[in-house]
């Protein structure tokens, strides 16, 4: 992937995301955190993270194919992953996200949201 | 469900002939003979996989389509690098042979069929397909492939028709 598609797809994704998340009154307990997500033998690695909103999840695809991260619902999408390639998506919903790889549908993987004060 | 007939006709005389060795085992073929196997192989996937693109309108069987496309020429890609590294040649045998011949019978009997018939022929024949190559390659040739590259990139490979048998399997349930 190139620098210039990595961007492109991470500000298309973001922007995507802008979906109302509810209002806290206290600030995050936390820092936002940066994920990762190897993509090896046809498998999300881990296959399930524990994110909050403001944090970002990483795939790095380490196989000879083209991969994608694709929310079941819809929500989101990386686009395509190159091989060797990278792609990342903004926490941002409330909701919890089941997602797979749109060529190769058995692939899943789960992001599981953590409210921001827990 | 129907195994492609060349396959399985070729793992029978393996099966049978297993007291004594040969020269038309898929198991007595060199590194290089595999690597054209293989490659071969590829290319008759991405045959078919045109041959749905053009012929078929479901989605469904567009997007394994696209997926086979793009996966086996990933795979050639790869595979034509280390050959050239090695500076060696694949070496044309019976068993590409037989593969491409076979596959000139299939595409002339889907090519008569149209709608659905089409589709659930492709996808029979790709679960099919999927599963007599992957047995090909983790029974026959990973066990024999002596350059530790190669053998690693068939083992990549297999992960990934593995793939693809699954995906095959889930395209024949939903077309029928």
């Amino acid at each position: 992937m190139t620098r210039r598609n990595f961007l492109k797809n991470a500000a298309t994704v973001v922007a995507a995301l802008q979906v109302p998340v509810a209002q806290h009154a206290t600030a995050q307990a936390s820092e936002p955190v940066v994920h990762r997500v190897e993509i090896q033998q046809f498998r999300f690695v881990p296959d399930t993270l524990k994110v909050r909103p403001g944090d970002r999840v990483v795939w790095v695809n380490r196989d000879i194919v083209p991969h994608t991260a694709t929310a079941v619902d819809g929500n989101w999408d990386t686009g395509k992953i190159e091989a060797n390639g990278v792609a990342e998506i903004a926490v941002v919903t409330a909701s919890t996200n089941a997602y797979f790889c749109i060529y190769h549908p058995s692939m899943k993987g789960r992001l599981e949201l953590v409210p921001v004060d827990a | 469900m129907r195994v492609p007939e060349i396959l399985l006709a070729v793992v029978m005389t393996s099966l049978a002939s297993c007291a004594t060795v040969q020269a038309d085992s898929p198991a007595e073929l060199n590194d290089l003979e595999i690597a054209h196997v293989a490659y071969t192989a590829d290319n008759i996937d991405i045959r078919y996989a045109h041959f749905a693109l053009a012929l078929s309108d479901n989605p469904e069987v567009h997007a394994f389509a696209r997926t086979m496309i793009r996966d086996h020429n990933a795979v050639n890609e790869q595979a034509l690098a280390l050959l050239e590294k090695l500076e060696v040649q694949p070496q044309d045998n019976f068993l590409s042979q037989q593969l491409v011949e076979n596959s000139v019978r299939l595409v002339d009997e889907m090519s008569k069929l149209r709608g659905g018939a089409f589709d659930k022929r492709y996808a029979e024949n790709e679960l099919a397909y999927h599963q007599a190559v992957n047995a090909l390659v983790a029974n026959d040739f990973i066990p024999n492939i002596e350059n530790a590259e190669v053998k690693s990139l068939f083992q990549q490979g297999l992960e990934i028709f593995r793939a693809h048998e699954k995906h095959a399997q889930m395209m024949v349930e939903q077309l029928n």
